[in-house]
């Protein structure tokens, strides 16, 4: 077999190739004439699958086998074989060719690993790793005449271990960077592999999208010109396909170097030609955040591999945006709400500030008055300036304490730190506090040990920690005593202050430092306090490097720790002092000092000589509060008319209740020991004090606090602050109800002895044979029968019975003999009359039973009750008396109270002037009544009513019809409306009422009265030129008859026009025409045209009434004032979607153009926006608008053709409508709707402040 | 003044500029434009208010309706530089609670949008609720 076909068959392509070769063109000839160690390597490398490549021969001839080819020769193949291997390697000869002489020369073999060869191969020169071997190959003599290279090339794992570093490099990001710093820091790590990114470039687009601004570069100045440092989005050529990558796409730049010229090459030595730009990708979101520039190592293609690499960075980059965009939102958010931290301080700073200057006024004047020796006060003003003095001081304390704090909290206080001897000053510190410890019984321990050195501390901030802690002690300790100690202790100071107090309950020790916390339900000498106390101590703590603790036993006490470190290193260096003198504590702890004296030290004050000007019979009263200054104020207002004790707390209470039982109480709610409402528990708990009647007060304003009162028993409920007359007038209602309670108690014990004589009274007995139907009765019962045992045999008892017993009770006594039982005593009542004609009330009772024959019997009783009968009848007359009396006097005040309303009306363009005067007989309250109110939107109403009959059910149904006009009224329904609700309103009044009454609307735009009359005597109107109109009935009196379709009557009203509402009794007289009285009225308003309003209802009653009205009078004048109107515009709604907006601009404009405010524009825009897009959308149209600006009020009217009235209500929070008119009645002063027939007006009015005018 | 629709995306989150007044007439088109936005996935809705000039109580209730459909989606709805006037009218219905709102528009990490829509017709439907490029 020839060479050719025994080694070329079996070497594959490349053994086909080599065969192919012209070997006689190459110095190795023949392959027939080669020699065998030739042929021998030749076979070695065609049937190895491992890359090899040999030369042999002068010319170092090129053999290869199939490996070799498929892995590294590539395009060379198959020319490269055959050709002397200088020619093929020649790009990498210098690197090679040294290393192949040295085996040729050696025989040594050589050995390198990932060795960087730029190889030609594919049509550039390419990056490459090889790790490869070459040995010697001797010919047949033993001469080295070749070489054998084992090779494998490494240029994909080298290029993937590269790129994987550089993106671990990226994954592990700083966090706390923001945006523009992560992405230049991950920038820095890109350019740490020049070779696989020559340099790069990150975009990112600003908030519009408008603009790609440069973020970060490697290998890259930021301003070359491939790295503009903003790309436009509208940029018609821009460097970097921005728009591509804005839309997600991932694209390839090709031919950088023809484009740009020079270009920074990275780690080569020639610049790089391409580059990807891929897009930062958003998660979830479509949009990128910007995009990478990655340019391509020149010796690399941009190949699938490298895309991959690509996009990966790109991902890193992203995820690092979002890390830091994140973490800028998150940032952002922090400042905010520390920035709300900041304002709150600044807040409690400035009010704390604002309440110093006028409480300095306060004190300065004060002080002055007080100290006055030229001018001295007398003593019982002396007293009240005390107090003034004392609560200003109280108050100052507070606020300087909420300053100090808020100035801690902020920073703002500057605090310096002198080296002190703290045990000392600490105790000096507490031993301001012995005589108050002393007085309030309470052991004060006080052991400051001396320590190794001096303390840095601010002597002022020390002081408020150490006076804080001991006061407070002070305040919750009752017995036992308050042990204050300081020791060094573990390298710092240890102050601590025990008490044996009240102590705290467990689950409030985590909130104590709290601002503003206070403990629930303390017990405490004094409720005073603000809370601000313990967070001082613990700010002031913390301003020294220190630290606050509390252990507390509830019933055992508690124990402060206060510790600060020794030396200064953990102060601010500029803040450290140098040794100094001490500052004298006293004149700081004078007012916590004080304030301990005022709890421990509490004596009532003697009673005050007005105790001398009261009756002696005068109510006791008793006042307890723990605050002396209140307490005493209170009992001050009462003293005058009570006889008043006082107590400083609810034990104390009890102990003042034992020695004299008081009339009525007064309590406070807060108190020490015993508060209020334990007060009254105990109050209730005993018979003997169940009665009294308590008053509470309160500074818990609100709805529940009272609530919570009456529910707890409390007679009445008064919220500090209250006025003086409230008290006055409370205390005397409680007083009062409570003596008609007891005259009620008093009635009802007598009937329980009643009762008891009852039973004592005498009894007749009697039994009834039934089968002889005979009865037999005791001496007593002939004797109250007043009959006898014959008269019994003569007659019958049957007969006899229906002669004795009143006709109507017989039934009922046939009956009970009827329903007698052998078990159950059967009894009736019934009366007769006796043969001496006397009547008699007797009680009668029966049971069934046999006698000793065995014969069924009938057994009862008779007992003459008609004595008691009268006695209890007699004592629920006066019962009832009792309570009317009581009623009346209710409805009496009610009257006073209600009825007879302000006498200043503050109308638009409407002067009132009123009068009421009972009839003279009358200590009877009537039923006459008189009422204004405002309607709103310039409307007013003007009412006139008598309810027939007198007393207290005429004055209760008057107080009826009063209030329910009001309501109808406020519903704007027009005056005929009213007047028929009013009548049915009547008919369903208990019994036969009859009520007439005027209502009448004076509308001061409109210039018009609109009126009804429901049978009243008829209103005279006194024209300006002197005329007059009465406004006769439109409708029978109320409760006379159904009445129905009444109509309202209207009638202009210019200015100085007169109308005269009133009920008849200025009119009518015995004897005398009813209307004979209205034209005398008439005359004797026209004589007075000339007198001022106010007192023409005077001079009226008085000229018609000479000798006092017999029935009551009421009598309202009215008359129209001419103040003109500011203006009015009105203005149609044009149908059309721009109706609403043109309809805001012109109101704006309107609004404006009057010289309103820019608030009041706004709110009438909208309120009038909201008007009339509901008339547009549920009204019918046409709308019409009208805006009246009357000087003191602007009122807005929306008209339209629907009548269905328009309901508020505030929708749900989830609801999207309805919540128009909310808006509306929430900005306008008032509103309303009035419907007319066929139409209805909405309008809102906005009364202006002289601001707004 | 006619309402105009500015949306833009920035980061997570969507900020929707509201110019005009938004009332009875323009709370549809707000409506339309956001509830697209909701749900399309927008996590975030910052609905920027600064050039809001007046509100009604339509347009109220549109915000109302929005939040309702945010929290149902699961997205968060936040209303941004509240003028005196709006802060008003959200304190009068007792509203206050059942919003998110921020005094200012958050500086929101920049995001690109070369399509960011501006409606300027005022009478046409609100511009397309995805800004994704075309």
């Amino acid at each position: 077999m020839s060479f050719a076909t025994d080694v070329w068959l079996k070497g594959g392509d490349a053994g086909r190739d080599l065969a192919a070769v012209d070997w006689d063109q190459t110095p190795l000839g023949d392959p027939e004439t080669w020699p065998a160690s030739l042929r021998s390597a030749i076979r070695i490398l065609l049937t190895s699958k491992f890359s090899m490549w040999m030369a042999w021969g002068p010319e170092l001839t090129f053999f290869c086998n199939d490996a070799y080819r498929r892995d590294t020769l590539a395009n060379k193949y198959p020319w490269a074989l055959g050709r002397p291997a200088s020619e093929v390697w020649a790009e990498i000869w210098p690197d090679i060719g040294p290393r192949i002489d040295h085996v040729l020369r050696t025989g040594e073999a050589t050995w390198d690993e990932n060795l960087l060869l730029f190889l030609e191969r594919s049509g550039y020169v390419e990056e490459t790793y090889h790790t490869f071997s070459y040995s010697p190959l001797a010919d047949d003599d033993g001469d080295i005449v070749g070489m054998l290279c084992v090779v494998k090339e490494d240029t994909a794992q080298v290029i993937a271990k590269r790129r994987m570093g550089t993106l671990r490099d990226l994954g592990a990001r700083p966090s706390g960077l923001d945006e523009a710093e992560a992405i230049r820091a991950a920038c820095q790590r890109l350019a740490g592999d020049p070779q696989s990114l020559p340099f790069t470039l990150v975009y990112v687009y600003d908030h519009l999208g408008r603009q790609a601004h440069l973020a970060g570069t490697s290998g890259i100045e930021p301003g070359h010109r491939l790295a503009p440092i903003v790309i436009g989005l509208d940029e018609p050529r821009p460097v970097w396909p921005v728009t591509s990558a804005l839309a997600g796409e991932t694209t390839l730049a090709d031919g950088l170097r023809e484009r740009f010229g020079d270009l920074p090459t990275g780690a080569w030595q020639d610049p790089p030609d391409q580059a990807f730009i891929v897009p930062l990708r958003q998660p979830t979101q479509t949009l990128p955040y910007g995009f990478l520039v990655a340019t391509i190592n020149p010796y690399r293609k941009g190949d699938d591999a490298f895309e991959g690499f690509v996009s990966l960075l790109a991902a890193q980059l992203a995820a690092i945006i979002t890390d830091a965009r994140a973490f800028e939102f998150e940032r952002q958010r922090a400042e905010t709400l520390a920035q709300i931290d900041q304002a709150k301080t600044d807040f409690f700073t400035n009010v704390s500030h604002e309440f110093r200057t006028p409480l300095t006024l306060l004190l300065g004047p004060t002080e002055e008055l007080l100290e006055n020796a030229a001018d001295p006060v007398t003593n019982g003003q002396r007293a009240r300036l005390e107090v003034i003095q004392r609560n200003a001081l109280r108050m100052l304390k507070l606020v300087n304490n909420l300053l100090d704090f808020s100035r801690l909290e902020s920073g703002a206080a500057v605090a310096r730190f002198d080296p002190v001897d703290l045990a000392r000053y600490t105790a000096e510190l507490a031993s301001m506090f012995e005589s108050a410890a002393a007085r309030a019984g309470l052991a004060l321990t006080i052991d400051c040990q001396p320590l190794p050195s001096p303390v840095y501390v601010d002597q002022e901030h020390w002081a408020k920690v150490v006076l804080n802690l001991v006061s407070n002690a002070l305040k919750f300790t009752f017995s036992g005593g308050i042990a204050v100690r300081m020791r060094a202790d573990e390298g710092q100071v240890l102050l601590t202050v025990s008490d044996s107090g009240t102590g705290i309950p467990a689950h409030e020790l985590p909130r104590l430092f709290e601002r503003f916390h206070r403990v629930r339900g303390a017990a405490g000498r004094t409720n005073e306090g603000s809370g601000v106390g313990l967070a001082l101590v613990a700010q002031i703590t913390r301003m020294h490097g220190g630290t606050v603790d509390v252990e507390s036993n509830p019933g055992v006490g508690t124990t402060f720790f206060v510790r600060v470190p020794f030396g200064h290193a953990h102060l601010p260096s500029e803040q450290v002092g140098a040794p100094g003198e001490l500052v004298d504590p006293s004149q700081q702890a004078q007012s916590f000092v004080s304030e301990a004296m005022r709890w421990v030290d509490r004596v009532p004050d003697p009673s005050s000589p007005v105790d001398d000007l009261r009756p002696a019979d005068a109510p006791k009263v008793l006042v307890v509060d723990d605050n002396d200054d209140m307490r005493e104020y209170t009992a001050g207002l009462l003293r005058p008319t009570y006889d008043v004790t006082t107590a400083v707390d609810g034990i104390d209470a009890l102990a003042k209740v034992a020695e004299s039982t008081p009339d009525l109480i007064v309590t406070d709610v807060m108190m020490p020991y015993l508060d209020g409402f334990g007060l009254l528990a105990r109050l209730h708990s005993e018979p003997a004090t169940t009665g009294i009647p308590v008053i509470m007060l309160s500074a818990r304003a609100g709805e529940d606090g009272v609530v919570e009162g009456l529910e707890a028993g409390a007679d009445d409920y008064l919220i500090k602050p209250f006025s003086a007359r409230e008290l006055l007038a409370r205390v005397a209602v409680n007083l009062e109800l409570d003596r008609v309670r007891r005259v009620r108690t008093t009635l009802e014990r007598s009937q329980d002895l009643l009762d008891q004589a009852q039973r004592l009274a005498k009894v007749g007995s009697w039994e009834i044979d039934l089968q002889r139907d005979q009865l037999r009765g005791s001496p007593e019962f002939y004797r109250i029968l007043e009959i006898t045992q014959e008269l019994v045999e003569q007659h019958g008892f049957r007969d006899l019975l229906g002669e004795l017993v009143h006709p109507d009770d017989l039934d009922g006594v046939i009956r009970v003999l009827d329903q007698a039982r052998s078990d159950a005593v059967t009894r009736g009542v019934a009366r007769i009359r006796t043969p001496s004609g006397q009547e008699k009330v007797l009680e009668t009772r029966v049971e069934t039973g046999t006698d000793e024959d065995g014969h069924d019997m009938l057994r009862g009783s008779v007992q003459d009750v008609t004595e008691q009968r009268r006695l209890e009848k007699s004592l629920a007359e006066s019962l009832a008396k009792e309570e009317a009396a009581a009623r009346e006097h209710a409805i009496a005040e009610y009257l006073q109270r209600s009825l007879l309303p302000e006498r200043n009306y503050d109308l638009e363009r409407l002067q009132v002037a009123t009068y009421y005067r009972a009839g003279v007989e009358g200590t009877e309250v009537g039923g006459d009544w008189y009422d204004v109110f405002e309607l709103g939107g310039g409307r007013v109403a003007l009412v006139v009513g008598d309810v027939m009959g007198r007393g207290v059910r005429a004055a209760s149904v008057m107080g009826q019809m009063r209030s329910a006009v009001r309501t109808l009224g406020k519903l704007d329904l027009s005056p005929g409306e009213v007047v028929e609700q009013l009548d049915a309103f009547v008919a369903d009044l208990e019994g036969y009422q009859m009520v007439t009454c005027v209502y009448a609307v004076f509308d001061s735009i409109e210039q018009t009265m609109a009126y009804a009359n429901a049978g009243h005597v008829p209103p005279i109107v006194r024209l300006p030129r002197g005329d007059t109109v009465w406004l006769h009935a439109t409708a029978p009196p109320l409760g006379a008859g159904a009445t129905a379709g009444v109509t309202t009557r209207q009638l202009p009203l210019e200015p100085d026009t007169r109308v005269v509402f009133y009920t008849d009794g200025l009119v009518e007289e015995r004897g005398q025409d009813l209307d004979a009285g209205i034209r005398a009225l008439e005359q004797e308003l026209l004589a007075r045209a000339d007198s001022p309003i106010e007192s023409i209802p005077e001079q009226l009653v008085r000229s018609l009434r000479p000798g006092g009205p017999d029935d009551d009078v009421a009598l309202l004048v009215s008359q129209v004032s001419g103040a003109p109107f500011h203006a009015a515009v009105s203005h149609r709604l044009m149908p059309g979607r721009n109706a609403i907006a043109d309809t805001r601009r012109l109101v704006v404009d309107q609004l404006r153009a009057w010289g309103l405010d820019e608030v009041t524009v706004e709110d009438v825009a909208l309120t009038t926006h909201e008007l009339v897009a509901n008339a547009l959308v549920h009204g019918d149209p046409p709308v019409d608008l009208r805006l009246v600006h009357t000087g003191s009020q602007l009122l807005v009217e929306v008209h339209d053709r629907s009548t269905d009235r328009p309901r508020r209500r505030n929708a749900d929070t989830g609801e999207e409508r309805g919540r128009g008119l909310h808006v509306v009645a929430s900005l306008a002063t008032d509103w309303g709707a009035r419907v007319g027939s066929g139409h209805k007006t909405v309008w809102a009015s906005h009364v202006l402040t002289p601001m707004g005018r | 003044m006619v309402l105009t629709l500015n949306t833009e995306r920035r980061g997570d989150a969507v900020v929707v500029r509201i110019e005009g007044d938004f009332d009875l007439h323009s709370c549809g088109k707000v409506r339309t434009e956001v509830e697209g936005l909701l749900d399309g996935g927008g996590d975030e809705v910052y609905l920027d208010l600064t050039e809001v000039g007046f509100l009604d109580s339509s347009g109220l209730g549109t915000l109302v309706g929005l939040q309702k459909r945010a929290n149902r989606v699961h997205a968060r709805l936040v209303l941004c530089a509240l003028s005196p006037q709006l802060d008003k009218i959200i304190d009068i219905t007792h509203l206050r609670d059942s919003f998110t709102i921020l005094p200012g528009v958050p500086e929101l990490p920049p995001a690109p949008s070369d399509s960011d829509h501006s409606d300027d017709s005022g009478d046409s439907e609100a511009s397309d609720a995805d800004a994704s490029p075309a």
